[in-house]
């Protein structure tokens, strides 16, 4: 009778811990899971964020509510290069929402990753928005791949360095990865295990103010 | 003892599991919830795009459309578009709503200028080749046919294909090109003569007989107004001039319209003012071209001050021409004006093609509108450089980009700006 109890608390202990370990193991990949999920959630919003105003920008590339302070819009891509674009536009604001006419300059480019040593991801970059000569200011929302690929009237690629009054349509390409990830010292995991990611591509983005006139 | 202790680590895990389901499904949610907000973003955009674009398209068709469009469900949404004038502008308001959210496109047009364009023509006979260089916007309703490596400064246009000929097929198009875009010439000057007759000047055969009338037109500049000198005669068998007069241009013309009604135009000097000079053939088979005997300058230079008000239009019916006279032979000759051939070409006349075998230059600020384009130089087969006739230097006047002379013909609406 002592040693059948004996080995019911063996038996019992065992499958007590086992049932514990898994459970354990259960919890771990619930958290990871959440991680994982929150972290996609957070990148699919910041990305449709970016997209929006990068969208709502784009697409005002040559225009001004007074359209005689742009005679020819063709010249109002300032400078382009692969990874940043300035040009004139008339922004929207409160009081004008269809832009008060004096001619804004807006320029879109992005940071190194050295600017973003703080966070886990190393990839992370700025994508920085300035309007007119006031200091780059941005925010890090997991952008690390922003890029922009120029085409003339007949779709074809413009070369660097970028003639800008051929540009008619623009290619943008955006990866968004989370800044914080998880389980991210497991070099056995890829990137995308570690950070969840979301790719952008907008084909030929075109203003339709560059086509006009 | 031990039953209860696993009882409760069942529970316990039980309810840590059902928090992070909860939480699992929310994100699952939201994350859904992002993509459809996205997708509706993105439809209500293009629903409004779609709307102001039909709206445009009718305006494009008729000038006088200002109906607009209804509310009407399109698209499991619905939209809207009206039209509004302002001044010379017609603007476009679409709305489009899809699943509570909303947005406006509003989209201004305006009647494009002919004298917007540096060379614009029904066809090209004289293929624009290496070494031509064209500046401002460039049209042909027709086939563009290069041959080499021509450069084209401003945008350009072409109804039908680009044909490349030539050893090197690389013409460049500094600001792209458009192919299919028909821009048909089908006005008549009957408009122009309305605005001359309210508040213009119309030369004209008063007798009612309706013969042909020729006129001489020396614009001066006395430093504080513009003026023009002028003189006519009807050919009645015997035509005279009739003793020249001097009025300032804007008692003569204070719209700057001038109507030579079946005949012709001969014009020359320093502009001082904003003026349009048609010549009209009223239907008969004589008239209707502009002779220019000398330089035709503006008092104040545009390529110095952009600011400069001085505008010039020249309109004929037929064609205009550089006029071989004592003062234009042998000499460079300055024209700063947009001309317009509606059924002609514009250039020197015969003997000015041929300069007595002298080669000099024309230099034209302004833009030429024509039919067809004229030859203006003879070339040597050789070196394919002229060598005798005049030289074509011309520099677009941007002012034209967004100003116009008085009552300049017109094309259909274009769009000149785009908010989304």
């Amino acid at each position: 009778m002592g040693f059948s109890t004996l080995l019911d608390i063996l038996g019992s202990s065992l499958v007590g811990g086992m049932l514990l370990l898994i459970m354990f193991r259960l919890n771990d990949a619930s958290i990871e899971n959440s991680y994982l999920y929150t972290g996609n959630l957070l990148v699919q919003q910041n990305l449709v964020s970016i997209v929006d105003v990068l969208n709502h920008d784009f697409n005002k590339i040559g225009y001004c509510e007074k359209w005689e302070n742009i005679p020819d819009p063709a010249y109002s891509i300032l400078s382009a290069t692969d990874t940043s674009i300035s040009f004139l536009t008339d922004l929207p604001s409160l009081s004008h929402p269809y832009g008060d006419g004096i001619i804004d300059t807006m320029k879109y480019f992005s940071s190194s990753v050295s600017e973003l040593t703080e966070t886990p991801n190393p990839r992370d970059r700025i994508l920085y928005r300035v309007v007119g000569n006031s200091i780059p200011k941005g925010s890090n929302l997991g952008v690390t791949y922003f890029k922009l690929t120029y085409f003339d009237s007949a779709g074809n690629p413009l070369p660097a360095p970028v003639v800008t009054s051929k540009i008619r349509s623009i290619q943008i390409d955006l990866k968004l990865e989370d800044i914080y990830g998880y389980d991210t010292e497991n070099q056995d995991k890829s990137d995308s295990e570690r950070y969840a990611n979301a790719v952008w591509k907008q084909l030929k983005i075109s203003s339709p103010n560059l086509r006009n006139r | 003892m031990g039953g209860k202790a696993a009882i409760l680590l069942v529970l316990g895990f039980s309810i840590i599991f059902l928090v992070f389901t909860q939480n699992n499904s929310r994100v699952s949610t939201t994350t859904t919830q992002n993509f459809a907000d996205y997708y509706t973003v993105t439809k209500v955009n293009n629903m409004a795009q779609a709307a102001a674009n039909m709206a445009a398209h009718k305006i494009f068709e008729d000038n006088s459309w200002s109906a607009g469009f209804p509310e009407t469900d399109f698209d499991d949404g619905t939209m809207k578009v009206s039209v509004a004038t302002a001044g010379s502008l017609k603007i476009i308001t679409s709305t489009a709503t899809f699943n509570k959210k909303s947005k406006t496109v509003k989209v201004k047009l305006k009647r494009e200028d002919y004298s917007k364009y540096g060379n614009f023509y029904g066809h090209v006979s004289a293929i624009p080749a290496t070494g031509d260089t064209f500046r401002g916007p460039f049209h042909v309703n027709s086939d563009l046919k290069t041959w080499g490596d021509p450069v084209f400064m401003g945008k350009v246009s072409m109804k039908g294909n680009l044909i490349k000929w030539g050893p090197t097929k690389n013409p460049d198009f500094q600001k792209g090109y458009d192919k299919g875009v028909d821009k048909p010439v089908d006005f008549d000057t009957s408009g122009m003569r309305s605005f001359a007759s309210s508040n213009g000047f119309i030369f004209k055969d008063t007798s009612g007989a309706g013969r042909k009338i020729e006129v001489k037109m020396e614009l001066l500049n006395t430093g504080t107004e513009g003026k023009i000198k002028y003189q006519y005669r009807i050919f009645d068998g015997s035509p005279t001039w009739t003793t020249a007069k001097t009025l300032p241009i804007n008692t003569l013309t204070p719209n700057g319209v001038i109507y030579v009604e079946h005949g012709d135009a001969q014009i020359k000097g320093i502009l001082n003012g904003r003026l349009t000079v048609v010549a009209s053939t009223q239907g008969n088979s004589d008239g209707g071209n502009i002779y220019q005997t000398d330089d035709l300058m503006y008092n104040e230079d545009p390529t110095v001050d952009s600011h400069a008000n001085d505008m010039l239009g020249l309109v004929a019916e037929n064609n205009i021409r550089l006029q071989y006279n004592n003062d234009t032979k042998h000499h460079d000759i300055i024209t700063q004006a947009s001309m317009f051939a509606k059924n002609g070409n514009i250039g020197p006349d015969d003997a000015l093609v041929n300069n007595d075998g002298v080669l000099s230059k024309w230099k034209i600020l302004g833009g030429l509108i024509a039919k067809d384009i004229r030859v203006t130089a003879r070339y040597s087969w050789s070196t394919g450089k002229p060598y005798k006739g005049y030289q074509f230097v011309h520099t677009y006047d941007k002012r034209f980009k967004i100003k116009s002379p008085p009552h300049f013909p017109q094309l259909k609406y274009e769009v000149v700006s785009w908010f989304e």
